[in-house]
């Protein structure tokens, strides 16, 4: 069975390979008859790797402890939710399931424009073939899942309990369909520099491609961010760790490369800029896998160093050097038909969208390499923590909302003074009144006040936006309200969706700006005793202690109470899991809008005192709630439209493929 | 004309973001090295009021000792070959998977005058025993872990 497996992986290295070559031949010589073939090669090799991670997924079902995988991420006590998602749960599983996401990609696109975008298609298709390759060489020749033992174990090694979490078992998934889905807009950036078609046709493809992975990673490292800070205890969810840091910038690059795609879209500028960010979207990717598997800077999650970064490091330059070379030659193609005109225009605004997001791009990225880079100067490796990245990111991200907020309000080419005027009155009023709230508060710091402000502003703008256009429809048609907000919202997917995530995006911030006034206190309390916390009182009521086959536990009862009245009981726990002799942390949080009261136990003593750390976090939970407003405003912006499909239907009626497919490249 | 506001606004932008890039650097940089490396230094007198991160060491077995509550602990590291006194001297609780013979990274300062660490950080994996080994250390370990 298990040969299967590693015959199907032979098998699809081939067909990848094939369809690399026959598409680059049927994308110079014409010959339709070879992209077809190289189509269905790739479709072939999704086939094949379907049935690879199926024979790894029945070896994990089945226990089957010969195969080295297995026995290493899996055991007979794991429940069998644990026992599917280890697939991605060790090196070897997780690259196979990151090459199956992506043949799964590349077959979706080969479906859909099977009758369009005939003339970039070749090159699209030799492009995602090239990496469905690298990463076949990969599961052949750097990380085999298919390895067997020379014995068979009667038992698995399992996984950690700090990942039995569900957050913890979908964080890769959504991760890997975001960082792989990148190869899409790339490859039909690459194909429109290796077609010579350089108008605004790969734009379409590009832009639906680009909103799919960004979407998957946004919602990655949310989730991931949800996780540590539930899981983990440390009371936060972002370390600016290097590996977080790797996932984050390619959906800054993703972000970036959305908006600057409109200007050249309506104005038919910043052309070879979109080919850049096209191109550094995807080397961020593998950039980051690199960074995250190589092992080479060191970080708290836990990778193993293994052989596997060479072969990374290789692609990458593979990929530059072709890339920027064939930007390079087509260069002259590429020229802006139309110029900047004014300065209070949109153009100008989406302008600095791009550098502010490059801005703090490039700030994670020095931060994140300048332990190698000081290596490579100075010999010695110098990190730089939290404080660098918040220090320069935080101006860096106040700015960013000033213009989600007054972006929209400026119009294409010129904005008129009394447009200006009637745009900005009531979000900067909206704004201004805001202060209210903070200031009476008590909060004094700048960045904090400006943030809120700024939040408020923008997110008036927004709703302004919103009502404004559903007043314009009911007045042309004779919905309601409700009705019209939904129309237009419809209609519009791409603009209103990106209005949500716009306001997402405030509801984050908002929750970032509370981080700087996250309170900690450690207490100790005997059994019975209150103490006051901030404006709550904390009882520790009891402990209890329970055993069992897998672990022990010590949790604790507390009631909290605040202004007299009783929020609840909180139960903070440590287990400790006997098999893997591997302790944890259970915290216990009371949320709600204003803050979270986050409890963990300590430790107790035989006397029945314990110790208890407690973090107020104020305004965090607008990050969860951010996160979830992010993920349906994405879904909203990239769901197709009544429109998209006529756009379709006319293509495919169109397309050479179908008017005269058997007379066309033969 | 444009062209000249926008350029000197780039200019003043550019100057702002300097400015912070090297202040948030003094602020929050540490220099990162092997226990090997920083007993040589150490001996040379070279660590005073440097901030350091101490990589690829793991905890001494047997050697972790806690505090009533177990919120700090003192405990010994080892490369293989130097081993070396730490005190947790951070806020944090403690990491799950801090535990005998965790790979750990510390950040903090090194204490001439006991010869010890004082960690504000304590970063720890959990004891990669099977990856990145050779195929046949592997294999023994898998061995002596398991029956078959």
């Amino acid at each position: 069975m298990i040969d299967f497996g590693y015959f199907a992986l032979c098998l699809a290295l081939l067909t990848s390979g094939y369809a690399l070559f026959s598409s680059l031949a049927g994308g110079r010589s014409g010959r339709f008859a070879l992209v077809r073939s190289s189509e269905n090669a790739l479709l072939a090799t999704c086939a094949l790797l379907t049935l690879a991670v199926c024979v790894l997924w029945h070896a994990l079902l089945t226990h089957n402890f010969q195969v080295r995988f297995v026995a290493e991420n899996s055991n007979l006590a794991m429940p069998l939710f644990y026992t599917v998602t280890s697939l991605w749960g060790g090196q070897a599983g997780s690259l196979l399931f990151w090459g199956w996401i992506l043949s799964l990609y590349i077959a979706a696109v080969v479906l859909l424009y099977r009758h369009r975008y005939r003339e970039l298609m070749p090159y699209a298709l030799s492009v995602m073939a090239a990496t469905s390759f690298f990463f076949c060489i990969l599961h052949l020749f750097s990380a085999d899942p298919f390895v067997t033992l020379p014995f068979k174990p009667a038992d698995g090694r399992g996984l950690n309990p700090l990942l039995q979490q569900p957050l913890m078992a979908i964080h890769p998934p959504l991760l890997y369909l975001g960082m792989v889905g990148m190869v899409v807009p790339f490859a039909f950036a690459i194909s429109a520099l290796a077609s010579g078609q350089l108008d605004s046709t790969w734009l379409r493809p590009a832009r639906r491609w680009m909103l799919i992975p960004w979407s998957f990673l946004g919602a990655g490292l949310l989730l991931g961010g949800k996780w540590a800070y539930v899981e983990l205890g440390w009371g936060g969810y972002w370390g600016w760790d290097p590996v977080e840091n790797s996932s984050l910038m390619p959906w800054l690059a993703g972000t970036a490369f959305l908006h600057s795609i409109m200007i050249q879209e309506r104005k038919g500028m910043l052309k070879v800029w979109n080919m850049v960010l096209a191109i550094l979207c995807y080397s961020l990717c593998i950039l980051g896998t690199f960074i995250t598997r190589s092992g080479i800077i060191s970080s708290v999650h836990a990778f193993a160093k293994s052989n596997i970064g060479p072969f990374f490091a290789v692609f990458l330059v593979v990929i530059l050097v072709v890339s920027f070379g064939l930007l390079y030659l087509r260069l002259p193609h590429l020229k802006p038909e139309n110029r900047l005109e004014s300065f209070a225009s949109r153009e100008t605004a989406f302008l600095l969208n791009n550098w502010i997001l490059l801005g703090i791009l490039f700030a994670v990225l020095w931060g994140t390499l300048f332990p190698l880079i000081s290596e490579a100067f100075t010999g010695q490796q110098i990190t730089v923590g939290p404080p660098f990245f918040n220090q320069v990111n935080v101006p860096i991200g106040l700015v960013l909302i000033l213009l989600t907020g007054a972006g929209p309000l400026f119009a294409w080419r010129r904005t008129s003074e009394q447009s200006l005027k009637e745009n900005f009155a009531v979000p900067t009023m909206v704004g201004l009144l805001s202060l209210i709230v903070p200031l009476g508060l008590g909060v004094r710091d700048l960045y904090a006040l400006i943030s809120l402000v700024l939040c408020a502003s923008a997110a008036a703008a927004i709703v302004l936006e919103f009502h404004a256009g559903t007043r314009a429809r009911m007045r042309s048609t004779s919905e309601g309200y409700a009705t019209a907000i939904y129309r237009l919202s419809a209609k519009n997917r791409r603009r209103y969706g990106g209005y949500m995530t716009h306001f997402a995006l405030m509801l984050l911030f908002v929750g970032f700006t509370g981080k700087a006034f996250t309170s900690e206190t450690e207490v100790v309390l005997q059994r019975g005793e209150t103490t006051p916390i901030g404006a709550y009182e904390l009882t520790y009521e009891t402990m209890a202690f329970k055993e069992d086959a897998n672990m022990n536990s010590t949790a604790a009862a507390l009631t909290l109470r605040r202004d007299g009245q009783r929020l609840g009981t909180l139960l903070p726990e440590r287990r400790y899991y006997k098999a893997f002799d591997q302790g944890t942390t259970e915290v216990s949080i009371y949320s709600d809008l204003r803050e979270d009261f986050y409890l963990i136990l300590v430790g107790s003593a035989e006397d029945g005192s314990a110790k208890f750390q407690i973090y107020i976090n104020p305004l965090v939970n607008f990050v969860w709630l951010g996160s979830i407003v992010l993920i349906l405003g994405s879904l909203w912006a990239m769901w197709p439209t009544a429109r998209d499909r006529r756009i379709a239907r006319i293509d495919r009626s169109t397309a050479p493929s179908t008017i005269g497919s058997l007379a066309v490249g033969s | 004309m444009y062209r000249h506001k926008f350029t000197a606004g780039a200019f003043v932008v550019a100057t702002g973001l300097f400015y912070l890039f090297l202040t948030g650097f003094q602020q929050s940089s540490s220099t990162h090295m092997t226990l090997q490396h920083l007993v040589e230094a150490a001996s040379e007198d070279e660590l005073q009021g440097q901030r350091i991160q101490l990589g690829g060491s793991t905890v001494v077995p047997g050697s972790i000792q806690w505090d009533k509550y177990k919120s700090s602990a003192e405990f010994d590291i080892t490369d293989g070959q130097q081993t070396l006194r730490v005190h947790y001297v951070g806020n944090a609780v403690l990491p799950d998977t801090f535990k005998d013979e965790a790979l750990v990274v510390l950040e903090g300062e090194y204490v001439a005058a006991n010869n010890s660490f004082a960690a504000e950080v304590v970063f720890a994996k959990c004891p990669s025993k099977y990856e990145g080994q050779d195929y046949d250390g592997h294999v023994q370990a898998m061995k002596d872990q398991s029956s078959y």
